[in-house]
């Protein structure tokens, strides 16, 4: 994905609840570059533009996991804190 | 190496970031205009979305940077900008280090390759000599006979011992007889001491067998085989016949491979294994190897007990009441680490000196710069930050003065080498720089770097808000504490001159009272050969002393030959060879010895040695070898003070013989009469009074080496043929040993030390000298530029320019007063210590003196010039420019 369907597509899917500055992503980007997470190269945009897209490496998905799975547990931390507070 | 890919693709990325930007700019404009957007407005609406593009491209950007390096390389860069800009201060504090860097490490590289160089043997920090101590604490090689060698095997303390015989022998297969050094070791000699051959192989146990004869097989030394093989790798198994016998070449040693127990450092030209005898009376000084963790009072108290056993078995060859002392191989080296451990001295005061110098001028620019950071500061530069730029620069300075060093240090060691007195340098060894000192001094000259950096940095780093005003009109004139610290620095230079100038005019001083010193002989014309009798020629005493007398008529023949005489020990002015001795009808004093020298009657003339009372022996009391001696002064009146030494008999040990190679004369049992004496002649060095001697016929015992002592009227080294000719008209395989006259021998073991730490001191005297030159210089001009705007005012207020140039001098003069009289101070309290090492008194008046008037004569020069600057300033200019 590209940069400007990448800030799109976070905003649709999240129904515009979430939105990434331009001034956040682009410096991001970077970063996943920089340590390998993300690899870069030219393709078609779905508009027909040759674009320079990002696509998450093997590295970036194994870590990606890590995240995700770390994420998961402090949400279900979070809502069990909540369920307690709620009840 | 993925850092140094990514450093070197940045530009790629960074091109790729502004490409992905400009995309997402287009196409929000695209999706905008597609909702209905005229094209300016889009681009207009799609900019503001995304914000600052450059910022953003920036900050993205930031990502691949390294902040640390890169803001290191932009102050390396400035530093580097500043120094430039500033050539007089970048090229004094360049040179000031490159000097005392290069200078120190010259030094210290021939430091080491003459007195420090490890020795090349396996273990040779182990390795010791046995040595025997008599009651008189005279000092010889402990000695043993084959079969009490082998029994040291038993000593637990020692890892190894070898036993060798040096002597010298006649080449007589091919070519004109040569005399060549021949160390016999013990079987196992080499491979004890472990140096591999460059060829071939050395010999082993099995090439001797115990109680057999050894296999005829010899190993070259590496100046033997490039000068007489001519370094020819087919020499293998070629034949060298010495003294009429065939060895066979199995092998040849490195150059570094200087074995020689006689000869001290000089190598032997040729290594034999040696037939271990188990006749009592051959016996064969000893070399051994301590084992790991062994004390030397350790060993010496285990040997001690081994060699009573010994001398219980055969007491005849041991002298009563002995000890036995191992010493290591190093310690011939003690008489010189004295002069070696000033030298250090000196050269760490050149360092001090050159960073010192360094000190000053970036306390100087500190100062001048203390706006520049105030300016910085106030527009948010951290302290830190400046400090760290600070510190960069002095290091860029310290790095370049280093990379100087380089060359300079390569240069002067090969100077030195060459000023090098011969015989100070073990075999051809070439002194060569030595890099971990070079390492040491570049380490040195980076953390006065810091320092440098550093002082001043702490100092201006915090600018105060006030100054900082003050200063952006006027240039500041150096507030109290800096001065102080110059003052200090300055002082400290010049004391450090002090000393090391007056270390070098004492050195010169020693050398030259060396020169004025009565030598009592004439060294002039005098040419020195010896020779040495093949074993088993000549085998009685009178035919070796015809032999030998028929030589000396020979050469005295020769019409350009004033007189030729005969001496077994050798020339002044280092010609000790002590015994002790008693007085017929006189109890023995302890320490009763004197220097005996077996010499032909001749031997008085042929010197000129005066005769002072008594008479000469003659030719014939020579043939015959009658019993008479002459003595030299200090003997005369050591022993005899009431001056009724003739006619006296004594008896000196060592004039019988006292091993199986020389024969007694008939009738001598070591007992001579005193018949003259004569005026003393150096024979412990020229620095040391003489030793009591006795001169006696050499002819009491037919040795089988002696020396010819010719007296020429043309230069002695043009007869070097014609004698060599005479010679063999009398035995055509007789070989003379190395030639010498007693100009070179006066040289090499009289001046040649002093001479060369008379120069080295100069040599640093000089360097010191010039840098504190420049040190003084660099501040006084400094000054004045600093204050020409006081001057200039003071000048319209009617001062005149001898006060400006009165001023100038007066703050170069309170320095350099503090400082000569503070090297001075530490001049006469160092000299008690410097005392005990070698004999120049740097505290002596006239030293000290001529010290002051040279320092002051360099301060004025260094202030001659910015004083001028400072008189000659138009006032006029300089209130203009307020």
């Amino acid at each position: 994905m590209h940069g400007y369907a990448l800030a799109q597509h976070i905003k649709q899917i999240s129904d515009d609840l979430l939105q990434i500055e331009e001034g956040s992503l682009y410096p991001a980007l970077q970063r996943m570059l920089k340590t390998g997470w993300l690899e870069s190269q030219m393709a078609l945009s779905p508009k027909g533009r040759t674009v320079r897209i990002f696509r998450v490496t093997e590295a970036g998905k194994k870590h990606l996991k890590k995240e995700l799975s770390s994420l998961e547990q402090m949400f279900a931390g979070i809502s069990r804190v909540l369920a307690i507070a709620r009840s | 190496m993925h850092w140094f890919k990514r450093f070197f693709s940045r530009r790629r990325y960074y091109e790729e970031l502004s490409e992905s930007i400009r995309e997402h700019l287009e196409e929000r404009v695209e999706d905008l205009m597609e909702g209905g957007m005229s094209r300016e407005n889009a681009q207009r609406a799609a900019r503001l979305e995304f914000g600052n593009v450059a910022l953003i491209e920036e900050r993205s950007r930031e990502v691949w940077h390294w902040p640390r390096v890169e803001s290191l390389w932009s102050d390396v860069h400035f530093a580097a900008r500043q120094l430039v800009k500033n050539p007089g201060f970048a090229t004094t504090c360049i040179t000031s280090l490159a000097l005392g860097i290069g200078a120190a490490t010259a030094i210290f590289s021939v430091i080491y390759c003459v007195i420090l160089r490890p020795l090349p043997y396996q273990g040779a920090d182990r390795m010791v000599h046995i040595n025997m101590f008599d009651h008189s604490g005279d000092r010889g090689y402990a000695m043993l006979s084959g079969a009490q060698f082998i029994r040291l095997k038993e000593v637990s303390a020692l890892d190894g011992a070898i036993a060798e015989d040096n002597w010298a022998m006649t080449t007589t297969n091919e070519g004109l007889p040569q005399s060549v050094q021949v160390d016999q070791l013990s079987a196992n000699g080499l491979t004890f001491l472990g140096v591999p051959p460059v060829l071939g192989r050395i010999f082993t146990d099995s090439d001797a067998p115990l109680d057999q004869e050894p296999n005829h097989v010899a190993v070259l030394g590496y100046k033997f085989w490039k000068s007489r093989f001519g370094g020819k790798a087919g020499v293998l198994g070629k034949i060298l016949q010495l003294d009429h016998k065939d060895y066979t070449i199995i092998g040849v040693m490195p150059n570094r491979f200087s074995w020689g127990i006689v000869n001290g450092y000089a190598a032997s030209d040729v290594y034999l294994p040696l037939k271990l005898s188990n006749d009592q009376s051959l016996m064969y000084p000893i070399t051994a190897r301590l084992k790991i963790g062994k004390e030397p009072a350790a060993a010496d108290s285990e040997l001690e007990a081994v060699y009573k056993q010994f001398a219980r078995e055969t007491p005849e060859r041991f002298s009563p009441n002995f000890a036995i002392h191992v010493l290591s191989l190093k310690s011939s080296l003690d008489s010189i680490q004295g002069i070696l451990f000033v030298l250090f001295g000196a050269v760490a005061t050149l360092l001090a000196i050159g960073s010192i110098n360094v000190g000053i001028l970036f306390l100087a620019r500190g100062v001048s710069r203390q706006s520049e950071f105030a300016v910085r500061s106030a527009l948010g530069a951290q302290r830190t930050r400046l400090i760290r730029q600070l510190i960069t620069e002095s290091l860029v300075v310290a790095s370049a003065g280093s990379l100087l060093a380089i060359p300079i240090a390569f240069a002067g060691t090969n100077l030195l080498m060459r000023w090098l007195p011969k015989g100070m340098l073990p075999g051809d060894l070439r002194v060569t720089l030595n890099i971990p000192a070079l390492g040491f001094s570049i380490v040195i000259a980076l953390i006065v770097g810091v320092c440098c950096g550093l002082m001043p940095a702490i100092k201006f780093s915090r600018p105060v808000a006030s100054q900082m005003v003050a200063d952006s009109t006027r240039t500041a004139s150096g507030n109290v504490g800096s001065k102080r610290a110059h003052m200090l620095l300055l002082i400290s230079q010049v004391a450090f001159a002090v000393l090391l100038l007056a270390a070098a005019l004492a050195a010169m001083r020693t050398l030259m009272d060396l020169h004025r010193a009565k030598l009592g002989y004439n060294p002039g014309h005098i040419l020195v050969c010896g020779l040495n009798l093949m074993e088993g020629s000549y085998p009685s005493w009178a035919e070796r002393i015809n032999y030998y007398e028929q030589i000396r008529r020979n050469f005295a023949d020769l019409p350009d030959v004033d007189s030729v005489s005969i001496s077994i020990q050798p020339l002044p002015p280092v010609s000790r060879y002590l015994s002790d001795f008693t007085i017929f009808g006189r109890s023995n004093q302890s320490e009763q010895m004197t220097s005996v020298h077996q010499v032909s009657q001749q031997y008085f003339q042929t010197l000129q040695i005066p005769v002072l009372q008594g008479r000469v022996w003659t030719e014939a009391e020579t043939l015959h070898a009658s019993h008479v001696a002459m003595i030299n002064q200090s003997m005369a009146h050591r022993f005899w003070p009431n001056g009724d030494a003739i006619g006296r008999t004594v008896r000196i040990p060592n004039l019988t013989a006292n091993n199986v190679w020389v024969f007694n004369a008939p009738g001598d049992d070591g007992s001579v009469q005193i018949i003259g004496i004569v005026g003393d002649v150096p024979n412990n060095g020229l620095n040391k009074e003489a030793l009591p001697a006795l001169y006696a016929p050499y002819s009491l015992v037919g040795v089988d080496w002696l020396q010819f002592v010719v007296k020429t009227k043309v230069e002695p080294m043009t007869l070097v043929h014609t004698i060599r000719e005479k010679l063999h008209a009398v035995n055509s395989s007789q070989a003379l040993t190395p030639v010498e006259t007693a100009g070179e021998r006066l040289e090499s073991e009289g001046w040649a030390q002093e001479r060369f730490v008379a120069s080295l001191f100069s040599v640093l005297a000089s360097l010191a000298l010039l840098l504190s030159g420049i040190g003084l210089y660099s501040v006084i001009s400094y000054t004045v530029s600093q204050n020409s705007r006081e001057f200039g005012i003071r000048m319209a207020l009617g001062a005149t320019r001898t006060h400006i140039v009165q001023g100038v001098a007066l703050s170069v003069g309170i320095p350099v007063a503090l400082g000569l009289l503070a090297g001075t101070l530490s001049s006469i309290l160092l000299n008690r210590i410097i005392l005990q090492w070698t004999q120049a008194s740097i505290s002596s008046p006239t030293v000290l003196v001529a010290v002051a008037v040279i320092l002051v004569a360099v301060s004025i020069s260094a202030a001659l010039l910015p004083s001028l600057r400072a008189a000659s300033i138009d006032p006029m200019q300089v209130l203009r420019a307020e």
